[in-house]
């Protein structure tokens, strides 16, 4: 082997390591940051997102909120905000295989600190992991905004985690959806 | 053994120069040496005024750049236009009574064969036309990607993807036909798939809409004189997006969120859906810049526009929502949601009278910076332009304390000196007070007496220095959940950090303690000491900024209020 394909082989070996470490180095500080956050709340993969702007308001309840076996069951969703005035309504609807045998709609005053309490009654036909979905609207004044939440239920044991497609390819895998094609001629 | 001392001597020589080779190309690849927080760096000679891109050429060069088909004797040209449907806004959510047909510009067009074998690539135009090359009579589809790509000079590459689908790339084929005069032009359309009552065909449309407002903010961009290379980025969206939080690859994505290289995007029909919604988009994008090219001291969690925030979050937000109406230059926000998308959430961005006025509210922050961009009807792209280059500037990106208006607004005097009085009336307007970068002097304390002032003045072995954090406002990040305090250190040694609890409204106290330079977090203190909290730290002579918080204005759970004060001092050790 002559010397230059030795330079070549090492080189192609020390590059990449040597790129992984800048990559590193890149990414320190934002993770450093992020991990000290993550450990002021146990929540913490959720918060440290930057979203929209929201309705300040969230789920209190540990989720996916675990039901044992299909049936009817009761459950309470427990909703938390700071806002300390205006009304809050709330509008319930569930994905099928879902059931809501409750009431569909609740309304309270924004005047306490406690948490605002949902009880539902669902019926679920079969086991998988589902979604009760609550449409939140805040009126104030003249004022009203408006927020979207879903609540996660795992009725039954939760799946088997799917096999993950193994390492990432050069060229991303493709959804491919029919257009609407117009065909025609240049002349 | 000769040959044994030769190839040694080879080997040496050639670690050495691999050595050299690997360390040049190391800096170069780590942004030529710079802080690792430190954004790309931009020549700002690249961008004068006398180089700004007319928005009315956006990207021509970005038309058959790429069609890499050999071009036989018996070629053909296969031409068309890519287009999609947008949903437009109405006062009740989206109107699908006014659905209107957009091109699909700059995104990726190939000609594929029956094996599905790429043979042609382009890119549309402004119209979203495109124009390829094949061999007559061959049998080809026509394939529009999802995807913005292009690999000159200004760069960038975005693509919509399906983070419930392993993050395949969206895109939409026309069928296998041979290439003839007869067939020699394919138009390809995205329809929305709602029909009347709801999408009950494919939403096809959606990849292409949130592209298409991406394609928006890079000409935004460009034509403010800003001719950037866009680092890679995803918008990650799935029908099954829905607001719950939990994991990411099921489509439980919360909200419509940037993270990392990624932005996901809600798309629960009758939930809430965000393709169509360029404000929400361009907000998100507006956080990828912000990452990218300038510092985000925003560390996320909810927020609104009636809250009062911590000035980071306040500042990056109102930063966002800004922009997202500077680049639509429609300064009314807009999300769709509910039962048939026909809920509407809308804020007048340029708003004075805000709930909430301060230096801690992204809706002050918002209506400063938008009032600013619009105070004059022609110098819009000049303003955007030296908006954007103040926030990736070297001085704003390594400044000493925390990001805020007060830093913002100390750029922007300097950088617009004409626009002096505006800034200041517009500041003034929104109770944030006309100062230096640290907001010295700040008088509205939002409600807290805490929050006063906006930095405290920590002194090496001077006397401790009392700080109060709350949870009045909420936790996790708003206003005086965190307090700031400004060092000075002359000299390099070891310091010690010192809080002692000096009363609480509730409970035990847990102080915790964080410690920046330039906006990088350099050591902490988290233990779970009752009452008190010791960090020492070697340090070089510098200017620092210390964050002091309670453990529990963290917990978003907690309802109860919570005030607590503390003594902090620092002491040169050895």
């Amino acid at each position: 082997m002559n010397s230059s394909k030795i330079c070549w082989l090492l080189f192609c070996c020390v590059f990449p390591i040597g790129l992984v470490g800048c990559e590193n180095v890149l990414n320190d500080n934002n993770a450093l940051n992020d991990k000290t956050r993550a450990q002021k709340n146990s929540n913490a993969e959720q918060i440290i997102k930057r979203g929209k702007p929201g309705l300040a308001i969230k789920l209190d309840n540990t989720q996916p909120i675990y039901i044992e076996s299909i049936g009817a069951t009761t459950l309470e969703l427990s909703l938390v905000t700071p806002l300390t005035s205006g009304t809050m309504e709330v509008a319930v609807s569930t994905d099928e295989p879902l059931d809501l045998l409750s009431s569909s709609h609740y309304e309270f005053s924004l005047d306490q600190t406690a948490n605002y309490i949902l009880p539902l009654q669902i019926y679920a036909a079969e086991e998988g992991r589902f979604y009760i979905n609550l449409a939140i609207t805040i009126s104030n004044d003249d004022e009203r905004e408006h927020r979207s939440l879903a609540a996660i239920v795992q009725v039954g044991p939760p799946m088997l985690k799917a096999a993950q497609k193994s390492g990432a390819t050069s060229e991303p895998e493709i959804i491919d959806m029919p257009a609407q094609e117009t065909v025609r001629s240049a002349q | 053994m000769e040959a044994l001392s030769s190839a040694a001597v080879t080997l040496r020589v050639c670690v050495s120069r691999l050595f050299i080779l690997l360390a040049m190309l190391m800096i170069a690849a780590c942004g030529g040496g710079s802080s690792s927080n430190s954004p790309p760096s931009i020549n700002k000679g690249d961008l004068s005024s006398s180089q700004i891109i007319s928005s009315s050429s956006s990207f021509s060069n970005a038309g058959p750049i790429n069609n890499n088909s050999s071009v036989p004797f018996d070629s053909i040209s296969i031409t068309g236009k890519i287009t999609y449907d947008f949903v437009p806004h109405s006062a009740s959510g989206l109107n699908y009574a006014a659905v209107e047909i957009y091109p699909a510009r700059g995104v990726q067009v190939e000609l594929l064969d029956e094996k599905n074998i790429v043979l042609a690539t382009t890119s549309t135009d402004e119209e979203g036309q495109y124009f390829l090359n094949t061999a007559k009579n061959k049998v080809v589809k026509v394939r529009a990607k999802a995807q913005l790509l292009r690999t000159q000079s200004p760069r960038w590459n975005f693509k919509v993807t399906d983070n419930t689908s392993n993050n395949s790339l969206y895109a939409i084929s026309g069928e296998l036909l041979p290439a003839t005069d007869a067939t020699s032009i394919r138009d390809l359309h995205a329809p929305s798939g709602w029909t009347g009552h709801g999408y009950t065909q494919p939403r096809i449309a959606a990849p292409f809409a949130i592209l298409d407002s991406i394609y928006i903010g890079i000409e935004r961009i460009h034509a403010a004189g800003n001719p950037v290379d866009f680092p890679p980025l995803e918008l990650r969206w799935s029908i099954k997006n829905k607001p719950a939080d939990g994991k990411v690859s099921l489509g439980e994505i919360g909200t419509t969120f940037f993270w990392g290289d990624a932005i996901y995007i809600l798309g629960d029909e009758n939930t809430d859906t965000d393709e169509y919604d360029r404000h929400v988009l361009l907000h998100e994008w507006s956080h990828y810049l912000e990452e990218k090219f300038s510092r985000r001291d925003n560390f996320g969690g909810d927020h609104s526009f009636d809250e009062k925030l911590d000035m980071r979050v306040a500042m990056s937000e109102g930063l966002a929502n800004a922009f997202s109406t500077m680049i639509l230059d429609d300064a009314i926000y807009k999300d769709s949601g509910g039962h048939k998308q026909s809920a509407s959430f809308t804020y007048d961005i340029s708003r004075k009278n805000n709930y909430s006025k301060g230096w801690f509210s992204e809706a002050s922050v918002q209506s400063v910076i938008h009032n600013l961009y619009r105070s004059d009807q022609y110098k819009k792209n000049q303003i955007l332009g030296d908006l954007f280059r103040i926030l990736s500037s070297t001085e704003y990106v390594n400044h000493n304390g925390f990001i805020s208006i007060y830093l913002l607004a100390e750029r922007l005097r300097k950088t617009l000196p004409g626009h002096l009085d505006t800034l200041n009336t517009l500041l003034q307007e929104q109770n944030i007070a006309v100062t230096d970068e640290y907001g010295l002097g700040e008088t509205n304390s939002g409600g807290f007496y805490g929050s006063l002032p906006v930095y405290k003045n920590l002194t090496v072995n001077g006397g401790p220095i009392r700080v109060c954090v709350t949870n009045n406002f909420g936790s996790y990040n708003k206003l005086s959940n965190f307090q700031y305090a400004q060092l000075d250190i002359a000299l390099a040694g070891n310091y010690q950090f010192t809080v002692n609890e000096a009363g609480i409204s509730g409970g035990n106290s847990n102080p915790d303690l964080y410690l920046y330079q330039r906006g990088r977090l350099i050591d902490f203190g988290e233990t779970a000491e009752i009452g008190r909290e010791i960090l020492s730290t070697n340090l070089p002579a510098g200017s620092y900024t210390l964050e002091l918080t309670e453990e529990r204005m963290g917990d978003t759970n907690l309802t109860a209020p919570i005030s607590a004060c503390f003594d902090l001092h620092v002491q040169l050790k050895n």
